[in-house]
């Protein structure tokens, strides 16, 4: 379904209004931020081409893009705080020279100054979550837009200068219930959409007929957001299995969602990505696997799968329910999206993580595995979830696990970040991360990770952010985000008793840090699976070397 | 009424109210198994549809519970359980049937679901419930269906 919206007016007035009325009314709104007065954004320089700083998904961010380093990480400060409308955030901030563009589930797009924090315009969405990173792109009209995905309700483009709406695609006529929860990826006139699918959420309903519905990738043309291509990771159609309770049909094969960005290479003609497991019986051969696909048709070119007879819904996690399937199997899905690196010697490498704790190299021309390690446990919350970093420099590729205490795997857990060879897989370090010891805490790193020339940047569920020396493991620099932050906007209804408006951290997870020149920047806070909520967008700083 | 007496059944009301949740609840979710009505993929494409579908598999499932009873005798199975039943406030003669029936059980059904699109109408939930510890005992649905709960004696 392509819907072209009419232009929206820019809310800048709007929030104006909506401020006056709050000092009218309260008398207390927060004095040190609010409306920019210059609106227009910078859009010269973007520090990122999306979810994974580059279209190979490298999650490296070099020297000539950020100034943060071992040398002056203890000059690394809090710079401000902007306060989230929403507790689970899980957009990935998009940094021009002046801006920083961040998904404000609950108020839409917001372009922030990335000096003061002060708001150049915020773009309303509809639906609830802005739930992937901003990709930026030039129409060929010569347009700047930003490219993203909600939740439940589509893949947007606005107009990067004032956020006014340009298009809007769900691939709602190839499937009913489409869930955008990995990022999209511009190159040339191509939108890469992945999909996964609501369906997964409603096998909790024991009068839900499960499962019909398959992951997908999706092709849109930039300039009008119409459908190009729309491959399914299940080409069988769902046939009738069984039935419990004596109404409710069971389907199958469904699942294989697509959650995580793809990954381009442009030499081949090429995006990878991973899939998730199945959510019923039969199972696929396409499930647990990374995909080829080509980038002008969508045409399959191979598919690697890991885990085989891997399917899983939410209901297994309520004793027997009905929609558990039997037999039941781990769920290892592919959630990292997979990086693509080169190697000193000219080789190329796929690195992809998974939730069993694997790593796998593969040969991008065929699939076929160059190496493969398992780190850790594994499991329902455990291995690799949101995504991995590379060191093309030092051929390191950077795995944090998650290993959460209520993983469902077995053997020894590791959350924390290990460092493994780019070539050969084997370990250079690893850093186990301790938990708070608090009830329902991890350690783990379930989010996506940034690494740098000498540093590598994650945050752990137990909201503590770190910056590791990338050649040891070593600590060079942490912030505790359990805190309540003054910060540079305001809601009315977050505020304490003396009117102060303030944010709160929480788990760090989702798509994790992001550098950009000498910023740190980092949102703190992720409600679901029993993790700590929050709603601190965190933006650190080198503060100026006063030395002579 | 004195004040134990009076006391006795509020409890009771509101074990009846309580009783009947549970049950419409019970009922609803098996109404909606039979039907299939939110069985597939499709039926979840809006969300809002798929609410109000939901509610509407409620009212069945009230009739399927409470039809009979409130026809013959003014009760809904919670009341019946307590020995309660439901009377016209100015006469204390059973109320009439399509009263009980599309004012005073719809009124609720009416603030959940408005609830759905603008949240602060479930204050009104709240705020029904409270009527309950009026001297008369007699919630906002009471009042604007003219009705009153009272003890129900064996000869009634």
């Amino acid at each position: 379904m392509l819907v072209v919206s009419k232009p929206l007016r820019t809310v800048r007035l709007t929030k104006r209004w909506s401020l006056a009325v709050c000092l009218a009314v309260f008398g207390s709104f927060t004095a040190h931020g609010g409306l920019c007065e210059t609106t227009e954004p910078g859009l010269k320089d973007f520090y990122s081409s999306g979810w994974g700083i580059d279209s190979a998904n490298q999650r490296y961010q070099g020297p000539k893009r950020t100034s943060v380093s071992a040398d002056n990480i203890d000059r690394l400060e809090l710079k401000w705080v902007y306060q989230l409308a929403e507790k689970t955030p899980r957009s990935y901030p998009l940094v021009s020279e002046d801006t920083i563009f961040f998904g404000d589930s609950g108020r839409g797009l917001v372009a922030l100054d990335r000096d003061t924090g002060c708001t150049r315009w915020t773009s309303p969405v509809e639906g609830v979550e802005i739930s992937t990173a901003i990709s930026p792109a030039r129409m060929p009209d010569g347009r700047d837009v930003l490219v993203f995905g909600v939740r439940q309700n589509g893949i947007f483009a606005v107009d990067a200068r004032d956020g006014t709406h340009i298009w809007r695609y769900s691939f709602t006529e190839d499937h009913p219930i489409p869930m955008y929860s990995g990022s999209p990826l511009v190159d040339g006139d191509n939108v890469f959409v992945p999909i996964s699918s609501v369906e997964m959420g409603l096998t909790i309903l024991p009068w839900y007929g499960c499962c019909t519905t398959s992951g997908a990738m999706g092709a849109l043309d930039l300039s009008t957001g119409a459908k190009k291509w729309y491959t399914p990771t299940i080409s069988d159609p769902p046939k009738r299995t069984g039935r419990h309770w004596l109404f409710v049909e069971h389907y199958g094969p469904s699942g294989a969602p697509v959650w995580g960005a793809p990954t381009l290479d442009a030499k081949r003609g090429l995006v990878f990505f991973g899939t998730g497991q199945n959510y019923s019986h039969p199972t696929s051969a396409t499930s647990d696997a990374i995909f080829a696909v080509d980038t002008s048709d969508g045409n399959v070119r191979w598919v690697m799968q890991a885990t085989a007879n891997d399917a899983y819904s939410m209901g297994c996690g309520i004793p027997g329910h009905p929609l558990c399937p039997d037999p039941v199997g781990p769920d290892h899905d592919f959630g990292a999206p997979p990086i693509l690196s080169t190697l000193r010697d000219g080789r190329e490498l796929l690195f992809a993580g998974q939730k069993s704790g694997d790593v796998h190299a593969l040969d991008p021309d065929k699939g076929e595995h160059v190496w493969r390690k398992r780190i850790g446990r594994g499991g329902l919350l455990g291995g690799v979830h949101f995504g991995m970093a590379v060191h093309p420099e030092l051929e390191l590729v950077f795995v944090p696990i998650s290993d959460r205490e209520t993983g469902t795997g077995e053997g020894q857990a590791a959350p924390g970040l290990h460092a493994l060879e780019m070539a050969n897989g084997e370990t250079r370090w690893s850093r186990i991360i301790e938990s708070r010891g608090c009830v329902g805490c991890s350690g783990g790193i379930s989010s996506g990770i940034v690494a740098s020339r000498d540093l590598v940047f994650f945050g752990d569920l137990d909201g503590r952010l770190w910056a590791l020396d990338v050649s040891t493991g070593e600590t060079r620099w942490q912030h505790d985000s359990w805190q309540q932050y003054d910060v540079v906007n305001g809601d009315w209804a977050q505020q304490d008793d003396e009117g102060r408006s303030y944010a709160e951290g929480g788990a760090f997870d989702a798509h994790g840090p992001m550098l950009a020149d000498d910023l740190l920047i980092v949102a703190s806070g992720y409600g679901n699976f029993g993790q700590r909520g929050g709603n601190a967008l965190l933006v650190f700083q080198i503060k100026p070397d006063t030395l002579p | 009424m004195n004040d134990s007496v009076s006391g006795e059944l509020r409890m009771q009301r509101m074990a009846a109210t309580g009783l009947d949740w549970a049950l419409i609840t019970v009922v609803t979710l098996l109404v909606i198994l039979v039907t299939g009505v939110l069985e597939h993929a499709e039926d979840y494409a809006n969300v809002g549809q798929s609410t109000v579908n939901a509610v509407l598999c409620g009212l069945p499932a009230y009739l399927i519970l409470n039809g009979w009873l409130l026809w013959t005798r003014g009760q809904t199975a919670g009341k019946a359980a307590m020995s309660l039943m439901i009377v016209d406030h100015p006469t204390g003669n059973c109320a009439s049937f399509w009263k009980l029936l599309f004012v005073r059980a719809l009124i609720p059904v009416v603030v959940i679901a408005v609830g759905f699109i603008w949240e602060p109408m479930w204050l009104l939930v709240l705020i029904d419930f409270c009527f309950i510890f009026r001297k008369d005992q007699r919630c906002l649905h009471d009042w604007v269906a003219g009705t009153r709960v009272v003890k129900r004696v064996a000869d009634q």
